[in-house]
């Protein structure tokens, strides 16, 4: 072979080895990714999501339908139910090897109300509740969660909506 | 008449073919990488197992269908719907593909035996009536 041609074989060589090397980094990049273990992943924030908001509904039909005046006591009695729940939730989850918090939202249920002004809606705290023929429902609820197994952090902020 | 393959271009030939092996080679390993790191089939369980879960969570509730959040609202409830979501479980999934599902009221389908190819999915439900939440387990593996 003469000069011009080894200097071709030698070329495609070294262009075959930086083609392995870049194979190699992306697949341990993609391995190192893979092997995470926790618990969080994007189903299961949407388990966890499902789970809540199931309770948020069961808590609302159990505290619904209150004279209007007596609404903040409605929304407590909603809060209280909540509580519990979600306090048995971060117990569960703990088991995991995540940690979990529960908030209500109020500048959030307060920005929903104020952009649906039809709907007769008020903000309790984050609490959502309307007025329905004299009587106080509730509507519907601002919240934050926060789930944290380690090594990946969710944050979601939402107003869940119980009709 | 200049000879049409003479000695240099036979050369530069055999050269250029086996660059384009030597390419070729690093093409199909490449290309056999990427299948490797991804490595899930269509029927994967995992992914499986997801899908299951959702349409069980988000369909709809009747008696004769009834959804995952309503079977597990209560003990008694679970009695009266287990069996029907259960069927419906093993309608969904693909042939040699089965379930079971662990839950504080109750198992249902056959746990896999030991050496079996599964896929575990914890999961958690809200309990109804007793305002807890539900520790639960979804399996799904091949005979």
């Amino acid at each position: 072979m003469k000069d011009d041609g080894q200097m071709i074989l030698l070329s495609a060589l070294v262009a075959c080895i930086c083609l392995l090397g870049v194979v190699a980094c992306i697949t341990a990049v993609d391995d190192g990714h893979r092997s995470r273990t926790g618990y969080l992943s994007a189903d299961s924030m949407e388990n966890i999501r499902w789970a809540g908001d199931s309770a948020l509904k069961d808590a609302a039909a159990h505290n619904t339908n209150d004279a209007w005046e007596e609404r903040s006591k409605m929304a407590e009695g909603f809060e209280d139910d909540v509580n519990s729940s979600m306090e048995s939730l971060s117990h569960a989850l703990l088991a995991h090897g995540v940690a979990y918090s529960f908030s209500y939202n109020d500048s959030l249920a307060g920005e929903y109300a104020m952009a649906n002004p039809g709907n007769d809606t008020e903000n309790n705290g984050g609490v959502l509740v309307y007025r329905n023929n004299g009587k106080a429902r509730l509507y519907g609820c601002a919240y934050d969660i926060v789930a944290d197994d380690g090594a990946v952090r969710y944050r979601l902020s939402r107003v869940a909506i119980f009709y | 008449m200049a000879p049409l393959l003479n000695d240099d271009g036979t050369v530069h030939m055999i050269e250029a073919a086996l660059a384009s092996v030597l390419v070729l080679a690093v093409l199909f390993f490449v290309n056999s990488t990427a299948i490797q790191a991804h490595g899930e089939r269509p029927n994967d369980l995992g992914v499986l197992s997801s899908d299951l879960l959702d349409v069980l969570t988000c369909r709809g509730s009747s008696l004769e269908h009834p959804g995952l959040g309503f079977t597990l609202s209560s003990g008694e409830q679970w009695k009266h719907s287990s069996a029907a979501l259960y069927s419906d479980m093993e309608s969904m999934l693909p042939d040699g593909v089965y379930c079971y599902m662990a839950t504080p009221y109750g198992t249902l389908g056959q746990a896999p035996g030991e050496g079996m190819e599964s896929y575990s999915r914890p999961f958690l439900a809200y309990g109804g009536q007793s305002g807890q939440i539900l520790d639960c387990k979804l399996v799904l593996w091949r005979a």
